[in-house]
């Protein structure tokens, strides 16, 4: 199946775009990290920072997959560690309404880890979330991610401590999982929905 | 098949909305429950449902889920 998006650096052309997305608290709500409203000076410095290869992290822009290659959103890596090969996948942040289609969010999710277990030839990433967050939840169980635990109250925001919780995979079980086509796209999306659905029944835990 | 019929399958992905207010010219995007998630859902849902899979471009195009039951009847006949 085409690509839906592609994944490219970033370029001058993409301010305006995080410009609008780092504004907007809506989308922000649904983070880990803490918002606060950017100047377009901070726009073009976050932009200029995410540029290129760097030892220890690294983003790239999510992007439409035509001539224009437009962004949409940004994904990322953090604590790319080469000692222990492990790396944090740090965000997945689509910031066109467009392109929360779902397929854009599994897209992007699928290049983390194969920049990780394939280029980087890395042991294993991991991941964090709001507990309250049942989708992030959903789509990490569904791509045979293991809940690692659970760091009580450790971030405070939308007005109160949320639960955040820690999530895994590693590299021998993403290539079993791979070679035995679960992560089609169509078996995703049925986990993630089956998921969801459990998570509704039994919101908590 | 009928709009109506897509309409109340439509309706059944959504858990907060008041689906009373869901209509053929519903701009989906609009709704404050739309998410990724409930886009996964209606692909699950018509691909469940009429054996069609949508792509990306197909939920990029509509606007209205009439648009999207118009994507889904073409892929159908």
């Amino acid at each position: 199946m085409a690509q839906t998006v592609l994944f490219r650096d970033f370029e001058e052309r993409d301010v305006d775009f995080i410009y609008r997305c780092k504004n907007d608290e809506k989308l922000n709500r649904l983070t880990v990290g803490q918002y606060h409203p950017f100047t377009y000076e901070e726009a073009v410095n976050w932009v200029h920072g995410c540029m290129g290869e760097h030892k220890s992290f690294r983003f790239w822009a999510v992007c439409t997959n035509d001539d224009e290659k437009r962004i949409v959103g940004w994904i990322s890596l953090s604590k790319i560690d080469s000692i222990n090969k492990s790396a944090c996948m740090h965000s997945v942040l689509i910031g066109d309404e467009k392109y929360r289609d779902g397929l854009t969010w599994i897209e992007c999710v699928l290049f983390l880890y194969e920049y990780v277990f394939e280029v980087l030839d890395y042991n294993r990433i991991y991941g964090l979330c709001l507990e309250d967050q049942t989708a992030s939840r959903s789509m990490a169980i569904a791509m045979f991610e293991t809940i690692e635990g659970v760091a009580r109250q450790s971030v405070y925001k939308n007005n109160k401590f949320n639960n955040v919780i820690y999530s895994s995979l590693l590299k021998e079980e993403y290539f079993q999982h791979k070679q035995n086509g679960e992560y089609k796209l169509k078996k995703i999306i049925s986990r993630i929905i089956k998921t969801n659905t459990e998570f509704k029944k039994h919101p908590v835990g | 098949m009928e709009i109506q019929d897509f309409i109340n399958h439509f309706k059944d992905v959504f858990d907060e909305t008041d689906v009373n207010t869901l209509s053929a010219n519903t701009i989906f995007r609009n709704l404050e429950e739309w998410s990724s998630l409930i886009a996964l859902s209606i692909i699950a849902m018509v691909d469940e449902e009429y054996d069609v899979q949508l792509k990306g471009d197909d939920m990029r195009s509509a606007i209205t889920v009439e648009d999207l039951f118009n994507i889904v009847k073409s892929k159908v006949e």
